[in-house]
C-alpha cells in the first residue's frame, strides 16, 4: 500500500473492492441517501415516492437511514470530540519525540475531566529561599502511634490525612491514569503501573505561564495576581 | 506556484519553515476529519487521541516540505493512516491485555463515584450508537471512510472528495451504498454478524 506520509504525492489507495459504478439517478438508496444529506431537489422527492408508491418499505428504510446517521453523527463525535484537546507539540518536542519513538507522547491513558486540566501548561517557580517546591517533594512518614508505618498505603494515607490537616492537600483525583499493563509473570492476573493523582494547593510569590517566542522558544511570561472581589485570587 | 499556499487562510507557504501560527491554525482546521480517519483505520484497543498525536507531530516535522497545496488532504490522510497501521503492527502484544483490563479500572471508576451516571434514554441511545459504530467498523474501507467523515458535522461532499481524491459523485455513491449495507447490517440476525 502507498502510505509514505513524507511523500506528498502518496495518496493511499483503499478503493479495492469497491463498487463505484454510478447507482441510477431513480436509485431509492441513492434517493434515501441524499434526503439523509438534505440535497433532495423537488424532482428527487417526486421520484422518491414514486418508489415508495411501488415499494412502501422505502418510507421505513428513508426513517432508518435517519436514525442512523443521527446515531453514528454521535457515535463519530464522542471519539472525534477528543480531537479539541490535542495541541501540536512544539518543534523541539516533535523532533525529540521522533527521535525517541512512541515513548514520549501518547503514553499515558487517561479517563474522565483531569485529562482537561492537565493540559494547562502553568508552572509555579517558589523562591528559592523558601526551599523546593512542596509539590515536588515527598512527603515526610511519620510514624503512626505505634511508632511504625506498617505499609506503603498507611503512609500515603498519613500524607493525605496530615496534609488536609495543614490545608496543603484538597484531595486525590479519582480517576487513576493508566500508564501499562501487563499479563503477570505467574499468570495471575495483570501488572498495572498507574498514576494516582494528589490535588496540593501552595502559596507562590509568582505564577509563570510558559509562551512561545517568535522563533518557537519556550519562554516563561510572569503572571499578574491581584485579588478579586471575592476573596479568591484571580490570574491575568 | 511557488508561493501556492496549502491550507487556506491557515496555509502553510510551500517549501518554507512554517510558524507556529499557521500551523496552528491549519490544525484547528483539519484536526477532526485527521480523527475521523483514523477511527475509521485504527486497531478497536487504540485510542484516536494516542493516535492523533503522533499526527501531530508528523505534522509539525514534515508539512513544511509540502510542494503542492492539492496534497495537504491526501497527505494528511496517509499520515493518519500510516499512524494506524503501525499501532496496529506494534500493539498487537498489547491489545489483549488492555483490553482486559480497560473496563474493569473504568468501572471500578465509575464505581469509585468518580463520574456521574447517565440517565436511562442517554445509556440507550448511546449503547445504540456504540453498537452501529462496531456494525460501521466492519464495512470494507472504501465505505467506511466517507460514511465515518461524513458523520463529522459539517463535512461536504466535496470536502470527503479532496480527502479521499474521489469526484463528489463518487463518494456520494459510495455513502449511498455504505448506509444501505450497514442498513443490513443492523437488520441481519445477530448469528450473521461478525
Amino acid at each position: 500500500m502507498n502510505t509514505d506520509p513524507n511523500n506528498p504525492n502518496a495518496n493511499p489507495s483503499l478503493h479495492q473492492g469497491v463498487n463505484d459504478e454510478a447507482l441510477p439517478r431513480d436509485d431509492a438508496d441513492l434517493l434515501i441517501s441524499r434526503a439523509v444529506d438534505g440535497r433532495t431537489s423537488a424532482a428527487e422527492w417526486v421520484l422518491l415516492e414514486l418508489a415508495a408508491a411501488q415499494d412502501p418499505g422505502v418510507w421505513r428504510r428513508l426513517a432508518q437511514a435517519h436514525r442512523d446517521q443521527a446515531l453514528l453523527v454521535k457515535g463519530v463525535s464522542r471519539a472525534v470530540d477528543v480531537s479539541d484537546h490535542i495541541e501540536l507539540p512544539t518543534p523541539l518536542e516533535a523532533e525529540r519525540h521522533a527521535s525517541e519513538g512512541r515513548s514520549v507522547l501518547g503514553r499515558v491513558r487517561t479517563w474522565g475531566g483531569w485529562a482537561a486540566a492537565a493540559m494547562l501548561v502553568i508552572a509555579f517557580v517558589m523562591q528559592t529561599r523558601q526551599g523546593p517546591s512542596p509539590s515536588t517533594t515527598m512527603p515526610q512518614s511519620k510514624p503512626t502511634e505505634a511508632g511504625l508505618l506498617v505499609s506503603a498505603a498507611d503512609a500515603f494515607k498519613t500524607y493525605l490525612d496530615k496534609g488536609k490537616e495543614e490545608g496543603r492537600v484538597l484531595g486525590e483525583v479519582p480517576d487513576q491514569v493508566l500508564v501499562d499493563s501487563r499479563p503477570a509473570e505467574n499468570g495471575n492476573g495483570y501488572d498495572v503501573v498507574y498514576v494516582r493523582q494528589v490535588v496540593e494547593r501552595a502559596r507562590v510569590a509568582d505564577l509563570y505561564r510558559f509562551s512561545h517566542d517568535e522563533a518557537g522558544r519556550a519562554t516563561p511570561v510572569r503572571l499578574q495576581a491581584r485579588p478579586a472581589q471575592g476573596s479568591q485570587p484571580t490570574i491575568y | 506556484m511557488d508561493q501556492q499556499r496549502t491550507a487556506g487562510a491557515g496555509g502553510v507557504p510551500a517549501g518554507q519553515p512554517p510558524d507556529q501560527e499557521s500551523l496552528r491554525a491549519l490544525w484547528q482546521e483539519h484536526r477532526r476529519w485527521v480523527a475521523a480517519i483514523l477511527l475509521a483505520h485504527k486497531p478497536s484497543w487504540a485510542d484516536v487521541d494516542d493516535l492523533l498525536q503522533e499526527v501531530a507531530v508528523a505534522v509539525v516535522r514534515k508539512v513544511g516540505d509540502l510542494r503542492d497545496a492539492n496534497s495537504l488532504k491526501p497527505w494528511l490522510r496517509a499520515v493518519a493512516i500510516n499512524a494506524a497501521n503501525a499501532a496496529a503492527r506494534g500493539g498487537k502484544k498489547r491489545a489483549a491485555s488492555l483490553d482486559a483490563i480497560g473496563d474493569s479500572v473504568v468501572a471500578g471508576r465509575i464505581a469509585d463515584g468518580g463520574a456521574v451516571p447517565d440517565g436511562p434514554e442517554t445509556v440507550r441511545i448511546r449503547d445504540e450508537a456504540a453498537r452501529l459504530m462496531t456494525l460501521a467498523m466492519q464495512l470494507p474501507d472504501g465505505y467506511r471512510e466517507p460514511l465515518l467523515m461524513k458523520a463529522v458535522q459539517g463535512m461536504s461532499y466535496r470536502e470527503i472528495g479532496e480527502v479521499l481524491g474521489l469526484p463528489e459523485t463518487t463518494v456520494e455513491t459510495r455513502i449511498a451504498r455504505g448506509r444501505r449495507m450497514l442498513r443490513e447490517l443492523a437488520e441481519a440476525p445477530e448469528t450473521a454478524k461478525v
